[in-house]
C-alpha cells in the first residue's frame, strides 16, 4: 500500500489553502493551529513512511505512488507521481521535522506581526513545494517544486515590503534564481533528448545500462553537459559562485524563514538533486571536478567574508554558503551520502543558530548588529547554551555533530577517486575554511554573548529570555546539534567505540550502489588508517586554534586589538568587509548592460523609429489633440508600412537569392 | 462548366453550422437593436449583450455537440469543418463569449450605451469562424476583411478618444497593405496553378516545378499576409498602438481570436497548401504530395529567424513599457513568436502544442483584459504600473487573478501556461531547433521579469494615488473566476486538452 504518500504534500497545501482564504478573518490561533497541524500532520505520515520502508527488505525499499498523467504527447510521459527511496526518505524527514519545530518557533517569533495569517499560509507553502521537490519521480516534478520554493522564497523575503530594501533583496534573490533556472530547465531537455525520458526510474537505469554496454563513454560530452547545466540551477537555489549574492541579502525576510528556507531546507535542494542524479555525475568526472572546484572555493571564499561582517544574521548567511560549499564538496567527490549526512547535521545545527540569532534580535528589539550586543548569556541562558552547542557542532568539534560530517567529507575528498591532486588541493580548501568557520563563528558567540553589553538603555532594559514557543525548538534543535551525528560515525570511531555501525550509510547505500559499483573500477591509492587518523587530528587541531585565536582577538583583548588590526590592514579589511566588492562588480557587468540595451531598443527602435519618424508617439498625440488624422496620414503608419514592405523584401532576397 | 459541387442545406447546416447561427442571430439581433428600446439604456444594453452570449453559445453548443467524424468534411470546396476547425471554432466562440458578457460591464462603466457594439462583435466572430474554416483561398480572403471589418469598427469604439480612433484607423491603413499583400500571393498562385482551393493548389504544386520564383514569391507574399495578422515581427507595428487604444475587452478579444484565427490559418495553409500532409490522408491524388516537403527548405528558415525576432522583439520592449495594457500587447507578439515555434517545428507534437498554447493563451488573455478594464473604471483612467501600486490590499480578488493570468502567462507551473510553453519547446527541440529553443526559454526569463513586474507592483508598493472603481457585476467575477479556475485545472491536469488537440491535429489530412 503506497497510495498514501502524496498526504505529505497535501497537508501542507490544505494548510495553505485555509490559511491563505479564511486566515485573515478567523484570527490568530486559527491560524497558528492550522499551519503547524498541516505540517505536524505531514511529518506524522512521513514516519509512518518511513516506518513502512525500513520494514521491507533492502531491495525492495522504493516506494511510488503515481497520482495522474500531467503531459504526454508520442513517447513523451509525464506522470505526476512521487517516489520514496532511502534517499528522499532522509530529506523529507528533515524538511517535514525541522519545518515542524520551525513553525511552532514561529507563533512566538511572529505574534506580534499584523500579516500573521500571510506569514503562515506562505511557509505551508514552501512546505508544500518543498516536498513536491523532494517526493517528486522525475525531474519536471522537482522542477516545479524548483520553482515554487522559488516563489515562496521570493515572497517571504519580501515579507515586510514596506522597506525598500527588503523588495530589492525579494527582487534579487529572484533574478539570480531565474538564472539558475534557465540553466536547470536546458539540463532537463537535454537530458529528455539523450534519454527520452525525465522519470528517475527511467533515466538512472539506462545511463548505467548504457555505461555497461558501452553506449556511453564515461566522461562522455553529453553527460558532462547535463551535468553541468544542472549544476548551473544547483548554484542558483544553493547559493554557490558565481550565484550566491542572492542569499546574504536574503536574510531582510523574518529569521524563521531564513532558518527553514536559507539554510535548512531549500537551499540544499541543490544538493538533493546532485546526490539524486548520481549516477550521471558519476558517468561525468569532469562534471564532479567541477563541482568539488566551485563547491571548495565557496566555502572558503564565504568563510573568509564572514569573518568581518557585523550584522549578526549576515555571519550565519555567509556561514551556510560556505557550508554549503562543503556539502557540494562531498556530493562533488562522489561521496554522495557524506554530502546528504552533512546536509543533515547542517539542518540540525543551522537551523538552531537562526533560531537563536532570531531570540537575541527579538529580545534586542529587532537590532541585528552584533556591536551594540555583548553580555547577553546572563540574560539568555537557554539562548546561549543552545547556540553554544550548534556553534561548537558547526565549528567540528567532536562530539557534535558537525565534526563527523565534516571530517567525513574531507577525508572523501582527500581519497578523490578521480582526481588525486585535485583531491588533496580540495581538502586543502576545505580544512582551512574550517578554521576560519570556527573562528568567526566563536567571534559571533563571544561578541553576543561575552564582554560588556554595549548596546543603548532602553535595550538593555528589555532583555529578556524568548517565551517557550521559541525555547523549547531551540532545545530540541541543540540536542539534535550535538548527537545528530552519531548516526554517521565513521568506521574508524565506531570500531574503536566497541562497533558502532555507521547507520546512515548503510541506510542510504543502495541508492548510491551503481555509482560506487563505478568508481570502485577506478584504481587509486588506498590511504590506510594512519593518515585517517591523521587528517582527522588535523581538522580538530585547526577548529580549536580557530576557537583559540577568537577568544584572544574578541575576550582577551577586546576591543583593543580588532581595532588596532582594522586600521593596520585597512586595504585587506575594507575588502573583506565590502565582500570583495562581488555586488558591485556584477552590477556593472552584468545589470548595466542588460537595463542599457532594453533602454536601447526602446529608444532606438521604438521611439525613434517607429515613434520618432514623423510623430513623437501617442502621448505627444494627445497632449496636442488635434489633427489625427493629417498626422496620422503622413508619418507613423508610412513607418509601419515601410517596415512591412522591407521584411517581405528580406523575405524574397532568401527565397530567390539562389 | 461542369459542376464540381453539389450543393444541399442538411451539408451547409452540419459544416457551417456554427456560421450560420452566427450570421443569422447577426442579422435578427440588427432587427432587435432597431425595434427593441428597452426601459433604460443600461436594460437595453445587458438585454442585446445576452442575446448575443446565448447565439454564440448556440454556435458554441453546435460545434461540441459532434465528434466532427463527418464523411465528407468540405463544403462547396470553401468550408471545411474537421476536429481541427472545431477546435478552433470553439476557441473563438469561447473568445466571443468571454468578450461579449466582458463587454457588458464595460459598457456599462464607460457608458457607452450604442449597442451596436455587439453587432458588430457577432459579425466579426462570424467572419473570424468562416475565416477558420475557409479552405479555398479565396474565401480566406473575404472573410479574413468579413473579421477584419468587425474589428476595426469596434477598435474606433470610444468615439471621443483619440487614442482608440488613431489606432483604428492605422490599423485599417496598415490591414489593407498586409491584405494587398495576401491578395498579391493569392493571384500568383492563381495565375501558376490555376487553382484557389488549397487541396488542389498543393496536388497541383506537388506535380509541378513548384521551386519556381512564381511559387516562391506567392508564398512569401501570403506568409506576410498571415503573419500580419499574428503580428510578428516586423509586421507587428500596428500591434502596439491598437492595442493600446481599443477598449479593453476589444483588446483581449483581437489578440486572442484574431490571433488564434490567424496561426491556424496559417498552419492549414502552410500543411496543406504548400506541405506535405495530405500525403497522409491516403488518397492516390495526394501520394505526390509528400514532395511538397522540399518546399519546407524555404519557408523554415524564414519562420526560423521571424519567430527568434518576435519573440525577442516582443520581451524585450515590453520590459520597458509602463502602460500595462501596451505591455500585454507585446507581450502578446511574444506569445505569437512562441507559437510560432510549434508551426515551425511542423511535427504532430508542435501542432498539439500550438493548439494547446492558443487555447490556454486565450483563456489568461482575456481574463488579463478583463482584470484591466475592471481595475480601469473607465477606459485610461488606471491602466499604467503606477496605478497598479497597492492594488494588492484594496482590491484583493481582482489583484489575485491578473496576477495568476500574468504568471501563467510567464509560463510558470502549476499553470496552463507553463504545458502550453513546454510543449512547444519540446517539440521545436524534436524536430532539432535546439538553438531557438535556448534562446526562446531566454526570452521568456525576460518575460517572466515585466510580468511579476505588476504583481510587484499590486503587491509590494505604496498607492500614490487614490484609485477607486465601480463594482464588478457577478457575470464579470463568475467569467474571471472561470478563466482563472480553468488556467489553473489545464496546468494540473492537461491530459484531457492535450488529447483533444491531439485528435485535432491529426485530421489536419483529411481537409480535401
Amino acid at each position: 500500500m503506497e497510495h498514501y504518500i502524496y498526504f505529505i504534500p497535501l497537508f501542507p497545501l490544505l494548510g495553505f489553502l485555509l490559511n491563505g482564504i479564511l486566515g485573515k478573518r478567523l484570527g490568530k490561533s486559527f491560524v497558528s493551529c492550522v499551519g503547524c497541524t498541516s505540517v505536524g500532520l505531514a511529518f506524522v505520515t512521513a514516519l509512518f513512511v518511513f516506518k513502512d520502508l525500513i520494514g521491507r527488505p533492502v531491495e525492495d525499499r522504493i516506494m511510488v505512488d503515481t497520482l495522474w498523467t500531467w503531459m504526454a504527447a508520442g513517447a513523451f510521459k509525464v506522470d505526476v507521481s512521487f517516489l520514496v527511496d532511502q534517499l528522499s526518505m532522509v530529506m523529507i524527514l528533515i524538511v517535514t521535522g525541522v519545518g515542524f519545530l520551525i513553525h511552532i518557533y514561529s507563533i512566538g517569533y511572529m505574534h506580534e506581526d499584523e500579516s500573521y495569517w500571510r506569514y503562515f499560509a506562505y511557509l505551508n507553502m514552501f512546505v508544500f513545494f518543498m516536498s513536491l521537490l523532494v517526493l517528486g519521480a522525475n525531474y519536471l516534478v522537482m522542477f516545479v517544486g524548483w520553482e515554487g520554493v522559488g516563489l515562496a522564497s521570493y515572497l517571504l523575503i519580501g515579507f515586510w515590503y514596506e522597506g525598500n530594501e527588503n523588495a530589492d533583496a525579494g527582487k534579487k534573490a529572484f533574478i539570480v534564481n531565474r538564472i539558475g533556472d534557465f540553466g536547470f530547465a536546458l539540463g532537463m531537455f537535454l537530458m529528455f533528448w539523450t534519454f527520452g525520458s525525465l522519470s528517475y526510474l527511467d533515466v538512472f537505469p539506462k545511463a548505467f545500462e548504457m555505461y555497461e554496454h558501452g553506449h556511453l563513454a564515461l566522461n562522455a560530452p553529453v553527460l558532462v553537459a547535463i551535468c553541468l547545466l544542472l549544476f548551473v540551477g544547483a548554484t542558483g537555489k544553493s547559493a554557490q559562485i558565481p550565484l550566491y549574492v542572492w542569499l546574504p541579502d536574503a536574510m531582510a525576510g523574518p529569521t524563521p524563514v531564513s532558518a527553514l528556507i536559507h539554510a535548512a531546507t531549500m537551499v540544499t535542494a541543490g544538493v538533493y538533486m546532485v546526490a539524486r542524479s548520481n549516477i550521471l555525475y558519476t558517468l561525468a568526472p569532469t562534471a564532479c571536478l567541477v563541482v568539488a572546484y566551485i563547491a571548495a572555493a565557496t566555502a572558503l571564499f564565504a568563510a573568509t567574508i564572514g569573518i568581518l561582517q557585523n550584522d549578526i544574521k549576515k555571519v550565519l548567511a555567509y556561514s551556510t554558503v560556505s557550508q554549503l560549499g562543503y556539502m557540494f564538496i562531498g556530493v562533488g567527490v562522489t561521496a554522495y551520502w557524506a554530502g546528504i549526512f552533512h546536509l543533515m547535521t547542517h539542518a540540525f545545527f543551522k537551523a538552531c543558530l537562526f533560531l537563536c540569532s532570531g531570540s537575541v534580535i527579538h529580545a534586542m528589539g529587532g537590532d541585528q548588529d552584533m556591536r551594540h550586543m555583548g553580555g547577553l548569556a546572563k540574560k539568555m541562558p537557554i539562548t546561549y547554551i543552545t547556540m553554544l552547542v550548534a556553534t561548537i557542532a558547526i565549528a567540528g568539534i567532536p562530539p557534535f555533530a558537525g565534526f563527523f560530517s565534516k571530517d567525513e567529507i574531507l577525508w572523501k575528498a582527500f581519497n578523490f577517486p578521480y582526481y588525486p591532486v585535485s583531491g588533496k588541493i580540495i581538502w586543502f580548501m576545505g580544512t582551512l575554511g574550517a578554521a576560519v568557520t570556527a573562528f568567526y563563528m566563536f567571534r559571533l558567540i563571544f561578541l553576543t554573548f561575552h564582554g560588556e553589553f554595549r548596546g543603548t538603555e532602553e535595550q538593555k532594559h528589555h532583555l529578556h529570555e524568548s517565551p517557550y514557543f521559541m525555547t523549547v525548538p531551540l532545545m530540541i534543535l541543540a540536542a539534535l546539534s550535538f548527537c545528530g551525528g552519531w548516526l554517521g560515525i565513521s568506521p574508524l570511531i565506531g570500531h574503536a567505540l566497541g562497533g558502532v555501525p555507521n547507520y546512515l550509510e548503510h541506510f542510504l547505500e543502495p541508492v548510491f550502489e551503481h555509482s560506487q559499483e563505478i568508481v570502485a573500477t577506478i584504481p587509486r591509492v588506498e590511504y590506510g588508517h594512519g593518515m585517517e587518523i591523521a587528517l582527522m587530528t588535523t581538522s580538530v587541531v585547526v577548529a580549536i586554534i580557530g576557537v583559540l585565536l577568537a577568544f584572544h582577538v574578541y575576550i582577551r583583548r577586546f576591543p583593543e586589538l580588532p581595532a588596532r588590526l582594522r586600521e593596520q590592514y585597512a586595504v585587506y579589511y575594507d575588502l573583506i568587509y565590502n565582500k570583495y566588492y562581488v555586488d558591485e562588480i556584477y552590477f556593472r557587468i552584468f545589470v548595466w548592460p542588460t537595463y542599457y540595451l532594453a533602454i536601447f531598443f526602446w529608444k532606438i527602435i521604438d521611439v525613434i523609429i517607429i515613434d520618432g519618424i514623423g510623430v513623437n508617439g501617442p502621448a505627444w498625440l494627445t497632449q496636442r489633440g488635434a489633427y489625427v488624422f493629417s498626422r496620422v496620414q503622413n508619418g507613423q503608419v508610412q513607418t509601419y508600412g515601410a517596415f512591412m514592405l522591407l521584411g517581405l523584401v528580406g523575405i524574397l532576397w532568401y527565397l530567390l537569392r539562389f | 462548366m461542369d459542376l464540381q459541387y453539389s450543393f444541399s442545406l442538411a451539408k451547409l447546416w452540419s459544416i457551417c453550422g456554427a456560421q450560420v447561427i452566427m450570421l443569422l442571430s447577426g442579422l435578427v439581433l440588427l432587427f432587435v437593436e432597431i425595434f427593441y428600446k428597452g426601459k433604460s439604456p443600461e436594460r437595453r444594453l445587458s438585454t442585446i449583450g445576452w442575446l448575443t452570449t446565448i447565439a454564440m453559445a448556440l454556435a458554441l453548443g453546435h460545434v461540441c455537440n459532434k465528434e466532427w467524424n463527418l464523411d465528407e468534411v468540405v463544403f462547396m470546396g470553401a468550408f471545411s469543418m474537421e476536429k481541427f476547425s472545431a477546435f478552433l471554432v470553439a476557441v473563438v466562440l469561447m473568445a466571443g463569449i468571454m468578450a461579449s458578457i466582458l463587454s457588458i460591464g464595460y459598457l456599462k462603466n464607460n457608458k457607452i450605451y450604442r449597442t451596436e457594439y455587439f453587432l458588430l462583435l457577432a459579425f466579426a466572430v462570424y467572419g473570424t469562424i468562416a475565416f477558420v474554416q475557409a479552405v479555398d483561398l479565396l474565401m480566406i480572403f473575404i472573410t479574413l476583411e468579413i473579421m477584419s471589418l468587425g474589428i476595426y469598427c469596434l477598435a474606433a469604439f470610444l468615439r471621443d478618444d483619440r487614442l482608440s480612433l488613431e489606432g483604428s484607423l492605422k490599423y485599417f491603413l496598415i490591414g489593407s497593405f498586409g491584405s494587398a499583400f495576401l491578395l498579391f500571393g493569392i493571384v500568383l498562385i492563381y495565375g501558376f496553378t490555376g487553382e484557389i482551393n488549397l487541396t488542389k493548389i498543393s496536388s497541383v504544386l506537388a506535380r509541378a516545378p513548384f521551386q519556381h520564383p512564381m511559387v516562391l514569391v506567392a508564398l512569401a507574399m501570403i506568409m506576410v499576409g498571415l503573419m500580419f495578422k499574428i503580428s510578428m515581427v516586423p509586421f507587428h507595428m500596428w500591434a502596439p498602438d491598437v492595442y493600446e487604444g481599443s477598449p479593453s475587452v476589444v483588446t483581449g478579444f483581437m489578440a486572442t481570436a484574431v490571433k488564434a484565427a490567424a496561426i491556424g490559418v496559417f498552419i492549414k495553409v502552410m500543411a496543406v497548401g504548400f506541405g506535405p500532409v495530405l500525403s497522409l490522408s491516403g488518397q492516390p491524388e495526394f501520394y505526390a504530395n509528400a514532395l511538397l516537403g522540399a518546399l519546407g527548405a524555404y519557408w523554415k528558415p524564414i519562420l526560423w529567424w521571424i519567430s527568434l525576432l518576435t519573440m525577442f522583439f516582443g520581451n524585450l520592449i515590453a520590459v520597458n513599457q509602463r502602460n500595462v495594457k501596451r505591455m500585454l500587447a507585446y507581450s502578446s507578439i511574444a506569445h505569437a513568436g512562441y507559437m510560432t515555434l510549434g508551426i515551425l517545428a511542423s511535427n504532430d507534437m508542435g501542432r498539439m502544442g500550438v493548439l494547446f498554447y492558443l487555447f490556454a493563451y486565450t483563456i489568461m488573455n482575456i481574463g488579463a483584459f478583463g482584470v484591466i478594464y475592471c481595475l480601469d473604471g473607465q477606459e485610461r483612467h488606471a491602466q499604467t504600473l503606477e496605478d497598479y501600486r497597492g492594488l494588492g490590499y484594496k482590491y484583493p480578488g481582482l489583484s489575485f487573478l491578473i496576477s495568476l493570468f500574468l504568471v501563467a502567462m510567464a509560463g510558470l507551473p502549476p499553470t496552463a501556461g507553463f504545458i502550453g510553453k513546454f510543449y512547444v519547446f519540446a517539440a521545436a527541440i524534436r524536430s532539432g531547433y535546439l538553438l531557438l529553443a535556448a534562446l526562446g526559454i531566454l526570452t521568456s526569463v525576460i518575460g517572466a521579469y515585466y510580468y511579476l513586474r505588476v504583481v510587484y507592483m499590486l503587491y509590494m508598493k505604496d498607492p500614490v494615488r487614490e484609485i477607486s472603481i465601480p463594482g464588478v457585476s457577478v457575470s464579470t467575477a463568475v467569467i474571471l473566476i472561470a478563466a482563472a479556475l480553468a488556467v489553473i485545472y489545464l496546468g494540473i491536469l492537461p491530459q484531457g486538452l492535450t488529447d483533444v488537440a491531439d485528435a485535432a491535429q491529426k485530421t489536419l489530412s483529411l481537409v480535401f
